[in-house]
């Protein structure tokens, strides 16, 4: 049994089968589809259970306009956040990829400070250029831009 | 009474017995007796027509003094920190012209402000020109110290190091090379000399 369908397997027996969609893209790397209230359960349990250590990197990504799928010759489309968490286990050696949709109208997430104290800065720059709130977070402030500032630049509708 | 006054190239001011070397250029002393002195420093029309003469060989002086001896702030803001860095090294050696970097910006003569400036940054490059004792001279490198350069169009590049802070040399490329910040540093030891500055 190959450490990605082990992973794969632990996840799955935890939270049960329709909680988390489990895709194993490559060796040593999985990508896990979860809602925003199984999230802070899944990273604690990837912490705690599964070795993942290190949180490489979050990222939040406005998916509006991207085609979702199609139904009848329409084309269906995006239209909310994405938060990307990228984590690795330095005893697996495996990255594994959760992913978590954030609608436009609530655009808030849980935080995962007190699971990975890291996430502290990426949460506030993932807040500050995206406007993704996340409840929670300690020290929920702007980081790359002023505090004058208004609106959240990387979003798709912002104006320049 | 006018008063012999030669200063020469190394503007030294003196009392005491004329000494003339022949060449006079090479001229030091002005005064003939210890008490023309006095007699000038009382006599106000004596004293500007002193001051006036002797203006102009100080003042080179102190420049000299000033332009060969440019500390500069080592600190980078972006790539052409890079640059600056290999301007400082053997190669192309800034110690030669009397460049050296400090650590800190109440040390330094001179800012090179070497990259692009964000709106977050801006009140803090404001502050650590502020911090540099007087005179100080500030060169912006590279396209996006002069005008924002590639991030023109951005969000958050303040166009142009002389919007927050007055600029004496601009040195255009992308990035520089350290031929062209020490062409542009040669400019300002030039500038300097003139006394023509903006800050």
């Amino acid at each position: 049994m190959s450490v990605n369908s082990e992973i794969i397997q632990a996840v799955k027996d935890e939270f049960g089968e329709g909680m988390v969609y489990a895709v194993d893209r490559k060796e040593r790397r999985i990508v896990l589809t979860v809602n925003r209230d199984t999230l802070k359960k899944l990273c604690k349990f990837l912490k705690e259970k599964l070795e993942f250590d290190h949180l490489t990197s979050i990222a939040a990504v406005d998916r509006s306009g991207l085609v979702n799928g199609m139904i009848e010759s329409r084309l269906l489309y995006y239209d909310d956040y994405e938060m990307v968490y990228h984590t690795w286990s330095h005893s697996k050696k495996t990255l594994v990829e959760i992913k978590v949709a954030v609608p436009k109208k609530n655009p808030s997430a849980p935080s995962i400070t007190d699971v990975w104290s890291t996430a502290n800065w990426q949460e506030r720059e993932a807040f500050d250029l995206m406007g993704v709130k996340f409840s929670g977070h300690p020290d929920l402030r702007r980081i790359l831009m002023p505090e004058w500032w208004k609106g959240h630049p990387l979003r798709k509708n912002y104006e320049m | 009474m006018d008063i012999p006054l030669v200063a020469g190239n190394k503007g030294t001011i003196g009392v005491g017995e004329v000494k003339m070397t022949g060449d006079e250029q090479q001229t030091h002393v002005i005064f003939t007796k210890k008490d023309e002195l006095l007699e000038v420093a009382q006599d106000e029309k004596k004293r500007k027509s002193f001051l006036a003469k002797v203006k102009r060989p100080a003042e080179y002086l102190i420049n000299w003094g000033v332009k060969s001896s440019l500390w500069m702030y080592a600190w980078g803001l972006a790539c052409c920190a890079i640059e600056m860095m290999a301007f400082g090294a053997a190669r192309w050696d800034s110690d030669r012209y009397g460049i050296i970097a400090r650590g800190t910006p109440r040390q330094a003569d001179l800012m090179i402000v070497n990259g692009p400036i964000t709106y977050m940054m801006a009140p803090r490059v404001k502050r650590l020109f502020n911090q540099m004792p007087q005179p100080r001279y500030v060169i912006a490198m590279g396209e996006c110290a002069i005008n924002g350069g590639p991030f023109w169009d951005s969000y958050s590049i303040v166009k142009g190091a002389d919007k927050i802070i007055p600029v004496d040399v601009y040195i255009p490329g992308c990035p520089v090379n350290p031929e062209a910040l020490l062409d542009g540093i040669i400019k300002l030891q030039d500038k300097i000399l003139k006394g023509e500055l903006a800050s």
